[in-house]
């Protein structure tokens, strides 16, 4: 059921999550949070802070023990596995540290991945991956595969995938953690300026280079959203 | 040295390196273990799939130690206590000899007993029960000395030794009971003669002999009959054979019958001729046997090829999995040579884990196909053992044991150094944040390829100018692979792989189909179908392997109208077209089995039989040992349209078979001599299904028989060039010019002239009949066998006697089909722990699919599209190839035969492999397909 956003593109409210094993570990402990469409939102913290969890289950990889969960007006909470398969598909786009291209396909196949899923006919997907990869300066490498493309290749390419269907939100667990200085620089550049053309993007970090280019930025630590600092607060 | 012997050192040797190894380098050792402990399941998966080379080894090798401990058991158990005989080639003689020979004190030491004897073929009718059959062994014994031999066990808890039987009573054993529903009572009539048909006489049945001691006397159906009352039927005092025990048992029987042979070659008359009966049919059985065992290594060859592309698969995806780890310790200062060492350690403990377990499922498939092999020799008897007499031993001797063990870890621990060779060239730093390995620099070979490159050709070049068609095969492969090397880098991979598989396929077809008749005839044509076969199904599957991307092409055109279908196949087909070493040896591991599947539903269309063909247009046939004519009864004169009488002698006596320069050795053998006369030449009562080359039609060939009396057609004798056959005046060689399928007649044809030398040999007659339009053959049969019973005619149907004789053909291909069928296992176990593995391989891409929104039932689909596309590429592979290359195969071998493919039995195959494959993929991808997207993204490895 779409809920109402007021201007919210996801909302959290008193979220948890526990992860139940030899030890029970409450990973989120009633977390609320906002992001408004259009802001980037950098999560940071030390390890074990929970940063990873939130981010998996605002995004619906991940279920969560209690709470509410509403993306672009849809409560991720009441839906089915299924559901959020299908939501996800549609309107989240996802970087990973590790990059996590197919080994196996060319870059411009790992960028249609999105639209094909979304039934759109293999032309028409070809094109637009084309253009996505050419945007991020991509073209002439769409053909080669992963094993033949830098790291910092292979991130753009990794953004492009997450941005090809134009998704309602991008999450981003650490996109730079693999990266050296130099082609982290590049791709933050690349995130805040998708950012500044109207694209929502979560995404966590260690680096505070990286997180002070969000316009804001929410600390946790044990669970719990320490701080929220707005527009470059470098101190965090 | 033998070849387990020098196995079981080689294994001692390697294992010994390894522990020496594994003391030297403690580290590597520990790693090793808490590597193969880390993950029981996972080993576990790996140990099964090793598994399968050692069970399939060991399961043949003790299959043909049981085979040969069955054969020798039986033959010992069919002479009982004779182990020599004295005759004169099947003539009479004086009943003097055994009483000198057994009071003779220089044998005294060795022989136990010398019994005067009588051996005759005759045909017997039960006057009560109203049946007859003939060709019956008749086994005059002598009660007087019959205590050296046992006595007769009877079937209702008695013992005789024969000298309490009333006159003119007789002993039958239980396989001739049963056929004639004899009762102890009941009235025969024995027609027998030695040379000349005599008037027969009636006798009672004193009792029914078990099979054991005496009364299993040559496992057929018999009659035991005092030598006097032997002597009476045929009005003589004279006996065709002596029988001799020798003293002591089992080894101490052997040196005395050794020693005895050798003295009483020096003591009987020189138109006596004495045999060692026993010892030379325990070692014709256990000569032919051992024979088998290479046929035997070749089926294990193909299934043990299919047990290495797996083990090669699996240890590859071991491989990827452990990178990262192998890489952190090669960052932390192991060397490749050690991490080389590291691998084979484990792989060391996997592999002989695997030969040790693997050897139980193999002892049980061997003891499997003994009981099929008992069953056979039933055939070979006659189909006329009852199951409870059979003699059936499962023998695992130690060193076939141990020597499979070292041979099954030997070749998993060599596939396992030679992978992590290959996977120890890791890019350390990739490998440790588990990235994709970065592309090779230089695809020119290095020094070493090259210094490998000369070695081949070498070696190649050195096999070229022989005269040895698999030589020049393998010379020319090696050729071909070492073009393929030396081009790398000039051409593009797929055109590369493209020109070496259509290459190695086109060079395996051309050299079977360029092979002569005798070489494919002869032992090594099954060698040369063998490397060529193999050959085919590697090039086709590198063929199939380098274009694979035609498949994306496909899914591609279906993409057009439907995204979604492409995003589901483009990923599994990715995974097969562009990791095309591990696909093809996917594919390759069902290949190979489906191959000799397929070559062997060709031989199965050749050897199943035909009906029409097999009957000669006759629908019944009678028989008769003791009488050279059969008169139809006047009544049954009109319901015929057709009567040809075959004069048929019953042979029992020593016969050799000749082949390629090499002789089986003389052997006891019963055989029919059907003597054809002229007009009878001009219009045979068989079809062949093979002949000599020199023979363009079978009237050319029989035109050639009427006027050369060396020439004989045989059908019981599968590939020999020349038979010999003790003649009235000694030896005789005939050469076999063709074949055909067992039918109404079974045995030896030949010309009159041809078998005139046997003349020794009592005549009896087989009446070969075509039935009038509307006439049942089978009530015809069974009228005639009713009224000709007193004479000891059987009669049956011609179809029914080409599926009775047909049994032994169709229990080869049983067993073929059988082994087969662990190789099937293989292939569809080698998919199931391969999706089982890309289960663990690809959790990262699994769980990134799913969380770019892949619905788990299209992961689903795509893990069972990728199983079931190797399945299916393997099954066209095998079948194209195993069909063609048997086709070919058998058109060389047997002209005269009708081709065909047993396409029943084919698709029966293929529908199993595709149910068994979905059976056992469908709880991984199953698995795959419910993995949490989180989950799967968290984990490490």
């Amino acid at each position: 059921m779409r809920q109402p956003t007021d201007g919210s593109i996801v909302q959290a409210r008193r979220l948890r999550k526990v992860y139940r094993g030899a030890n029970e570990v409450e990973a989120l402990r009633g977390i609320d949070l906002e992001v408004e469409r259009g802001e980037m939102v950098a999560i940071v913290g030390p390890s074990g802070s929970g940063k990873t969890t939130l981010l998996n289950c605002l995004s619906g990889l991940d279920s969560f023990d209690g709470g509410q969960v509403v993306v672009d007006g849809q409560d991720l909470s009441t839906m089915s596995d299924r559901a959020r398969t299908a939501y996800r598909s549609k309107n989240m786009g996802f970087v990973f540290q590790a990059f996590n291209l197919l080994p196996v396909l060319s870059a411009v196949e790992n960028v249609e991945i999105p639209l094909l899923l979304q039934n759109l006919n293999s032309r028409d997907s070809r094109r637009r991956s084309l253009e996505m990869l050419e945007t991020l300066g991509l073209a002439h490498r769409a053909n080669h595969r992963p094993d033949q493309l830098s790291g910092g290749e292979q991130q753009r390419v990794a953004v492009a995938r997450a941005l090809v269907h134009k998704p309602a939100v991008v999450w981003a667990d650490e996109p730079t953690g693999n990266l050296d200085t130099e082609v982290t620089q590049v791709i933050v550049e690349l995130l805040v300026r998708m950012n500044k053309d109207g694209q929502t993007i979560v995404l966590v970090t260690h680096n505070p280079q990286v997180a002070e280019r969000a316009r804001r930025t929410v600390r946790m630590r044990d669970g719990r959203i320490e701080t929220v600092a707005r527009e470059l607060a470098g101190v965090v | 040295m033998s070849l387990a012997a020098v196995l079981i050192g080689l294994f001692v040797l390697t294992y010994g390196a390894l522990a020496v190894i594994a003391s030297r380098r403690p580290l590597l050792a520990r790693l090793a273990y808490r590597e193969a402990v880390r993950r029981p399941l996972q080993s576990a998966l790996v140990v099964l799939g090793l598994m399968i080379g050692s069970a399939s080894i060991v399961s043949l090798q003790v299959f043909t130690d049981s085979q040969i401990a069955t054969g020798v058991e039986t033959a010992n158990v069919a002479w009982g206590r004779v182990d020599l005989v004295v005759d004169a080639n099947g003539r009479l003689f004086g009943s003097d000899v055994a009483q000198r020979l057994g009071a003779d004190p220089q044998l005294a030491g060795s022989m136990a007993g010398a019994q005067n004897g009588m051996e005759l073929i005759a045909s017997v009718g039960d006057l009560d029960q109203r049946l007859g059959k003939p060709a019956v062994r008749v086994i005059g014994f002598d009660p007087a000395t019959q205590r050296a031999f046992g006595a007769y066990a009877l079937v209702d808890g008695t013992t005789t030794y024969g000298d309490d039987l009333p006159t003119r009573s007789v002993l039958l054993s239980r396989q001739l009971a049963d056929a004639l529903k004899a009762h102890k009572g009941d009235r025969l009539h024995i027609a027998a003669n030695a040379g000349a048909p005599g008037p027969g006489a009636d006798l009672l049945v004193a009792g029914i002999a078990r099979q054991q001691g005496p009364g299993a006397s040559g496992l057929r159906p018999a009659v035991f009959i005092p030598l006097a009352t032997a002597q009476a039927l045929l009005g003589t005092d004279q006996i065709n054979i002596i029988r001799i025990a020798a003293s002591g048992d089992d080894q101490v029987e052997v040196d005395h019958a050794a020693a005895l042979t050798a003295q009483l070659r020096t003591k009987v008359s020189s138109d006596l001729v004495v045999r060692a009966a026993k010892a030379d049919e325990v070692a014709s059985v256990r000569r032919n046997l051992e024979n088998n065992r290479g046929f035997t290594v070749i089926i294990s060859l193909f299934i043990v090829l299919a047990g290495t592309a797996l083990v090669v698969n699996l240890m590859l995806g071991l491989a990827e999995e452990r990178r990262p780890r192998w890489a952190v310790v090669r960052a932390l200062g192991l060397t490749r040579t050690g991490l080389v060492q590291l691998a084979v350690l484990e792989g060391a403990v996997y592999s002989l884990a695997a030969a040790v377990i693997g050897a139980i499922p193999g002892f049980a498939f061997a003891w499997l196909l003994t009981m099929w092999f008992a069953s056979s020799m039933r055939d070979t008897y006659g189909g006329t053992l009852n199951a409870q007499d059979m003699v059936v031993r499962v023998s695992a001797l130690p060193d076939t044991v141990l020597a499979s063990i070292a041979a099954a870890s030997l070749i998993t621990l060599a596939t396992l150094f030679l992978t992590s060779l290959r996977a120890s060239g890791l890019s350390i730093s990739s490998a440790i944040k588990n990235l994709p390995e970065p592309a090779a620099r230089s695809r020119r070979p290095s020094r070493f390829s090259w210094t490998l490159l000369l070695f081949a050709l070498g070696g190649a070049l050195m096999f070229v100018p022989g005269n040895s068609t698999v030589n020049r095969y393998l010379a020319g492969l090696v050729l071909m692979i070492a073009a393929f090397i030396l081009l790398r880098g000039l051409l593009s991979v797929r055109m590369g792989a493209g020109l070496l598989g259509a290459g190695v396929t086109a060079w395996s077809v051309g050299t079977l189909a360029s092979a002569s008749v005798e070489t494919a005839r002869s032992n090594i044509g099954a060698f040369i179908l063998f490397f060529t076969l193999i050959g085919a199904v590697f090039g086709l599957c590198i063929l199939l392997t380098a274009n694979l991307r035609i498949l994306e092409t496909l899914a591609g055109l279906l993409g057009r109208q439907r995204g979604r279908l492409m995003a589901t196949l483009r990923p599994p087909l990715a995974y097969l077209s562009r990791r095309p070493v591990r696909s093809g040896l996917g594919m390759g591991a069902f290949a190979v089995v489906l191959g000799m599947l397929g070559a062997y539903n060709v031989f199965g269309f050749v050897f199943a039989g035909n009906a029409v063909r097999d009957t000669a247009g006759y629908d019944v046939a009678a028989f008769s040992a003791g009488t050279s004519s059969i008169t139809v009864p006047s009544d049954l004169q009109s319901q015929m349209t057709q009567e040809t009488l075959v004069t048929t002698r019953t042979y029992y006596g020593q016969l050799n078979m000749h082949q390629a320069g090499q002789e089986t050795g003389w052997a006891p053998t019963y055989v029919s001599l059907y003597e054809l006369t002229d007009a009878q030449l001009s219009d045979p009562p068989v079809r062949l299904t093979q002949r000599d080359p020199r023979f363009n039609t079978d009237r050319e060939l029989f035109t050639a028989m009427r006027n050369d009396p060396s020439l004989i057609v045989a059908n019981n004798f599968f590939q020999p060039v020349a038979l010999s056959l003790v003649g009235r005046d000694g030896p005789l060689t005939f050469k076999v010019v063709g074949q055909w399928a067992p039918g109404p007649l079974f045995g030896i044809l030949g010309s009159q002239a041809a078998f005139a030398p046997f003349s020794q040999v009592p005549p009896g007659s087989t009446l070969l009949i075509k039935t009038a339009p509307g006439v049942d053959p089978q009530g015809f049969a069974l009228a005639l066998r009713r009224e000709l019973f007193s004479t000891g005619v059987d009669a049956d149907t011609t179809l029914h006697l080409v599926y009775l004789r047909g049994a032994p053909g169709r229990g080869f291909l049983d067993y073929v089909v059988s082994v087969t069928r662990i190789g099937l296992i293989v292939g569809v176990a080698s998919l199931g722990l391969l999706v089982l593995r890309a289960l663990i391989e690809r959790r990262r891409v699994i769980g990134l699919l799913r969380a770019l929104g892949y619905a788990p039932r299209q992961v689903l689909a795509g893990m069972l599209g990728e199983a079931v596309l190797t399945a299916t590429a393997g099954i066209i592979v095998g079948v194209a190839a195993g069909t063609g290359l048997g086709y070919v195969y058998v058109r060389i071998a047997y002209s005269a035969t009708t081709l065909g493919i047993d396409w029943p039995a084919t698709l029966v195959s293929v529908a199993g492999v595709y149910a068994a494959v979905l059976l056992v993929a469908f709880v991984p991808a199953l698995r795959a397909s419910r993995l949490a997207p989180s989950e799967a993204l968290r984990l490490v490895d």
